[in-house]
């Protein structure tokens, strides 16, 4: 398949996106993804070389030809297992990319809410105003953006109910281009649930990319649960503008995907801003995840703090890069950032590299980087009470990751993630 | 039940116990006393498995059973329980379902079967007394952000649910307030039974006021250097160890 190039490629499945968009062919998303397709033909493919992709090879992405699929169904007995206990959470469905509304529960909406599937729901000019026309991924989701989710908040508005947007991925070869967009303006407060699954171990792309504006005192908390097939590849870029006051709260979790590549990018653009960014990876086997993620403090009297931890075993590689800029202008900024990581194997690999830059004099900024194996000592105490090796491991990484997982303050998505934890990890409590 | 035979034990090259022989029957308490470094937690570790230490010689038998050949929770399933000097904390995992877990996990290998939950619950119930044990602690993650007495307190409440043959103390009562040590010593004597043994590790001849002991070791440099009755401790509390040094060149001297 592969003796197609690339961009001859990306053609033909563009004109195939035309077909099918029946009319809609002027439209303002239409356009864009018209533009991006343009910019996209002419970026050159990342490659070792790139600063930006050092650690993390990216030719198999080059060398396959995934294909937009379309529709598939899937049953509501086999969704189950990807729904959170004991929650109404309001939740879109999409499979293969497509929304499927007869899985989705969308429910009655508070005055203000506006939630869709439609991309042309987004409101003006912001679509796409967040990502960099040279990012080549970026570029690919938006030439390819067909449906994603919408959700707007208008001004004094709370959305106590979280909006969970399940994406199943179910057939070999599918490329899947979901685009979330989430405005909150001024005043406003929502929580927003990510989670990528799959429903057997088909090698497919999933390249998403999430844009989220968090107005004046507004706050978005935003959980990201990553667990695609172990033959799957993910790459997702998730932009973020925060305006004064602004306090956006995510939490990255990655278990899934033979490579997995996230770029988490927060700008704060008004003063008092927060955001606090907690990552969490747990890789084996031959996979690969990278974690990019970069914190502008443009402006002064922000605060950001950054957990990231991750368990690499077998031949399972890790990236961290953490970069915060702190400008000339972003006085009393304080900016904290912490990656961790258990290696339990001689052959799991972490490259981390927080990357700090000040430009402010003013400032409380410190970050650390810790790579090491499970504490011996820990491991002693459990063996002495009984537990045999495996499982006192097994254990102690749960311990390791539950300190992010909760930190989450959504009961049912711990519930869910804990019990994905047991799972991997081959214990029950 | 306990015969340890001239163990030697090295760590990262280093000899530190040269030595020790000790024989503890059922029902006996005894006390390990010295001066710090003296190899006492070294002991208590050897004993439990601890794989940081290397077994140069000796043997260590649980009735009859060799534990050397034991991984660590083989020991424990075979009843020696370490109350560890610097209890561990685990985020994430409750305290009763670490110790309903580690309870059933002995139970399996001894063939017994497994508690549910309903009936771990009420047996913790009948425990939690012994040591006037406090069910917040118990609903907590693992010792996370206990105090120091908490987290001793904690120890001697999963020795009382494992109900184990051999206990060893390594210094419990460090940590423990006059009113906590009271109560957890307590805890010990009314576990003390005519099938079960302790190895109380100390330096403070006060805990011994409440679990007296049958006999009292002295730990000196890897060996046992002096061994007596409960008297002893008292005339330890009294001179110090530069005493039994003493006594020791006189004796080498002599
Ligand atoms: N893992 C280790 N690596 C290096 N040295 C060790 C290790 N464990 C113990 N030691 C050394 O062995 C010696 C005995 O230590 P141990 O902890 O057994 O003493 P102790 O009698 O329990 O002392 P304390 O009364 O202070 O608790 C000390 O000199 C200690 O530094
Ligand atoms: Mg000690």
């Amino acid at each position: 398949m592969n003796n197609i190039d690339i961009k001859e490629w990306y053609k033909s499945e563009f004109a195939n996106l035309e077909k099918n968009l029946n009319g809609e062919s002027s439209s303002e998303v239409h356009l864009q993804r018209k533009y991006s397709l343009e910019k996209l033909l002419a970026l050159p493919f990342p490659t070792l070389k790139d600063e930006d992709w050092r650690y993390t090879d990216v030719s198999s992405l080059n060398d396959k030809r995934f294909s937009a699929t379309g529709k598939a169904k899937i049953s509501k007995e086999a969704l189950r297992k990807y729904l959170f206990k004991k929650s109404e959470y309001i939740t879109l469905v999409y499979v293969n990319g497509l929304f499927d509304e007869k899985n989705s529960q969308l429910g009655s909406l508070p005055e203000g809410v506006t939630l869709s599937h439609s991309l042309s729901a987004a409101s003006g000019k912001t679509l796409g105003s967040t990502l960099d026309t040279a990012n080549y991924f970026s570029m690919l989701n938006s030439a390819f953006m067909n449906q994603g989710t919408v959700l707007q908040l208008k001004k004094n508005t709370v959305l106590e109910t979280p909006v969970y947007i399940l994406h199943v991925t179910t057939t070999e070869n599918a490329a899947i281009y979901p685009r979330n967009y989430i405005m909150l303006e001024d005043n406003s407060q929502a929580t927003v649930i990510e989670n990528y699954v799959r429903t057997s171990d088909a090698e497919y792309f999933t390249n998403s990319v999430t844009e989220i504006f968090v107005g004046e005192n507004s706050q978005l908390t935003h959980v990201r649960i990553q667990d695609e097939s172990l033959n799957a590849y993910f790459v997702n870029n998730t932009q973020v503008r925060q305006k004064q006051n602004a306090v956006y709260t995510s939490y990255n979790i990655s278990f899934g995907s033979r490579l997995s590549r996230t770029d988490l990018q927060t700008h704060f653009e008004g003063q008092n801003g927060e955001s606090h960014l907690y990552g969490l990876y747990i890789a084996g086997g031959e996979q690969l995840v990278d974690n990019h993620t970069m914190i502008d403090h443009a402006v002064p009297n922000c605060q950001s703090n950054e957990v990231y931890k991750g368990v690499l075993a077998g031949n399972a590689r890790g990236v961290f890069n953490g970069k915060v800029l702190v400008r000339p202008d972003a006085q009393k900024t304080a900016a904290f950032q912490q990656n961790k990581n258990i290696l339990l194997s001689e052959t799991a690999l972490v490259d981390t590299k927080p990357q700090l830059e000040i430009f402010a004099d003013d400032v409380k900024c410190s970050h650390g980087a810790t790579v090491g194996q499970l504490d011996e000592n820990a491991l002693f105490y459990l063996r002495s009470r009984g537990f045999g090796k495996d499982l006192a491991r097994s254990i102690l990484i749960f311990a390791f990751a539950e300190d992010v997982v909760r930190s989450i303050k959504l009961a049912p998505v711990v519930e869910y993630l804990e019990g994905k934890l047991n799972e991997k990890l081959n214990f029950n409590f | 039940m306990l015969v340890i035979k001239d163990l030697h034990a090295a760590v990262n090259g280093r000899e530190i116990l040269k030595g020790i022989n000790l024989t503890i029957n059922k029902g006996e308490v005894h006390a390990i006393m010295g001066p710090n470094g003296s190899g006492k937690s070294t002991l208590a570790s050897v004993i439990a498995g601890k794989e940081d230490y290397e077994v140069l010689s000796g043997e260590i038998l649980l009735d009859g059973k060799n534990l050397l050949d034991l991984a660590p929770e083989d020991r424990a399933r075979e009843g020696v329980f370490l109350a560890f000097q610097y209890p561990i904390e685990i985020p994430g995992v409750s305290n009763t379902n670490l110790l309903k877990n580690a309870l059933n996990e002995i139970r399996k290998y001894k063939g017994q079967e497994q508690l549910d939950t309903m009936e771990f619950l009420k047996l913790v119930k009948s425990k939690m007394p012994i040591v006037e044990m406090q069910q917040n602690l118990l609903s907590r993650s693992v010792n996370e952000g206990f105090s120091g007495g908490e987290k001793k307190r904690n120890e001697i409440f999963q020795m009382a649910v494992l109900e184990p043959k051999l206990a060893i103390l390594d210094e419990t009562d460090s940590g423990l307030d006059i009113d906590a040590l009271r109560i957890v010593a307590g805890g010990v004597q009314k576990l003390r039974s005519n099938d079960n043994a302790f190895i109380v590790v100390t330096h403070y001849q006060r805990l011994l006021n409440y679990i007296v002991p049958d006999f009292v070791h002295v730990l000196s440099a890897g060996k046992i250097v002096k061994s007596g009755t409960k008297e002893l401790a008292l005339e330890l509390e009294e001179r110090g160890y530069d005493w039994i040094k003493q006594h020791e060149t006189e004796f080498v001297a002599g």
